[in-house]
């Protein structure tokens, strides 16, 4: 049972498909954190990510049979993991709006040695940086959360996305682009 | 702003230049005041990044890996395998009772909470017949381990799930997961947020494997 710990994650999931259901469990908690930051990262609220986040698990499980081992487990649990969230927040929006969390204190890097001027100025430039992030397009939002939030190289989200580099790269570009244009705006003509 | 250089900023943002293009990359920035300005405002902007941490995943995520050093640290250590049978079968018997007297006493002595049945119906569990017990009162009696306000009811549970965990017993804690879902579909685990995200994982588990013949408090009979 051990041994299962070392495997990497193709082998889990061959495993899981003639199952094994710990390895499920072993794949879940290898996953959970970054899947779980994903889905934070556009839903903006704990609860609707957590929520999410199952959702995303459950549907793993299912088109796991799907997998072919052709592309790497991680780029094609981000394409699973983005749709999901991008399913649920559409979901959400037929009936209600997911409210955001007022204010991600708990997501904001903090030094003690900070005045409380400089933390509230930080919040709320982290305020704003959030709110422009969600005013983006899908795809540069996409790309953006995959990129910064997510850690994945431009191969990665290029894999996953089924968008070529070059286009990744010029996505990427154009949505810091944006984000600069909308957090300039909200500071109302002022450099951030 | 062309094609060609958004790319070349993005690769040397994101390091993605190898030695020599970034030190190009640099001459052309130096002699461009309109480059070098685009790029000192998207580094500037990129700089506000890092002001996000990763987010704690939820504590059943946490609990979950416990369970893994719990399973890991029997595997290393003690085996079953170096025993007699003879031994076996002592050790199995002893422990089949003491999971029967612990899960008893702790589910019992629950006055006024929540009645867990394990093995035996939710009715039996609290002394009373089969005959009483109707679905109202099994949702009266969620509703007031969701009103827990104190937490003792919920540390009740959180002990016999380490109990379980640590006796390795899978299918007593399917069966208290089990009944955890049943409360996810009673609807109202939105109120109970440590159900919320306690169960949530172990509700996937269960979700995926349901066919796996686990007990739920409908068919564990008593209902």
């Amino acid at each position: 049972m051990q041994e299962i710990l070392t495997y990497n994650d193709e082998n889990l999931c061959r495993s899981i498909c003639k199952g094994n259901r710990y390895a499920f469990e072993v794949l879940i908690q290898r996953w959970e954190k970054p899947i779980f930051n994903l889905a934070y990262r556009y839903l903006l609220n704990r609860e609707a990510a957590e929520d999410c986040t199952q959702e995303i698990f459950i549907k793993l499980f299912n088109k796991l049979q799907k997998f072919n081992y052709d592309s790497s487990f991680k780029t094609w649990l981000y394409r699973v993991a983005t749709n999901t969230v991008i399913d649920y927040q559409r979901k959400q929006l037929r009936y209600r709006e997911v409210s955001t969390d007022d204010f991600v204190m708990e997501g904001l890097r903090t030094d003690s040695e900070e005045s409380v001027e400089d933390k509230m100025e930080n919040i709320n430039r982290i305020n704003a940086v959030q709110s422009a992030i969600k005013k983006l397009p899908k795809i540069q939002k996409h790309v953006l959360i995959l990129k910064e939030f997510s850690g994945m190289t431009f191969d990665e989200i290029s894999e996953s996305t089924g968008i070529p580099i070059s286009t990744v790269k010029s996505r990427l570009y154009t949505a810091l682009e944006n984000l600069k244009k909308e957090i300039s705006r909200q500071y109302q003509g002022g450099e951030i | 702003m062309k094609k060609a250089y958004k790319e070349k900023i993005i690769d040397y943002l994101y390091g993605e230049m190898t030695k020599t293009e970034k030190k190009e990359f640099e001459k052309e920035i130096k002699n461009s005041d309109v480059l070098e300005h685009k790029v000192e405002e998207l580094k500037n902007l990129r700089f506000f990044f890092n002001e996000f941490k990763d987010f704690e995943a939820p504590d059943f995520y946490l609990d979950r890996a416990a369970i893994y050093n719990n399973i890991s640290s029997q595997d290393s250590g003690f085996s079953l395998r170096r025993i007699p049978l003879l031994g076996k079968a002592a050790i199995v018997l002893v422990a089949f009772f003491l999971v029967l007297s612990v899960l008893r006493t702790t589910v019992v002595l629950n006055d006024d909470g929540f009645k867990i049945s394990f093995g035996s119906s939710i009715a039996d569990a609290g002394g009373e017949k089969a005959a009483g017990i109707n679905n109202q009162m099994i949702i009266d009696e969620i509703k007031k381990y969701i009103d827990d306000k104190d937490n003792s009811q919920r540390m009740h549970v959180g002990k016999l799930v380490d109990e379980l965990d640590k006796r390795n017993d899978v299918r007593r804690r399917m069966e208290l997961q089990a009944i955890y879902k049943d409360i996810e579909s009673l609807k109202i685990n939105t109120q109970a947020r440590f159900l919320g995200t306690e169960v949530t994982l172990n509700g996937i588990i269960n979700y995926i494997y349901k066919q796996d013949n686990i007990k739920t408090v409908q068919n564990a009979g008593g209902i």
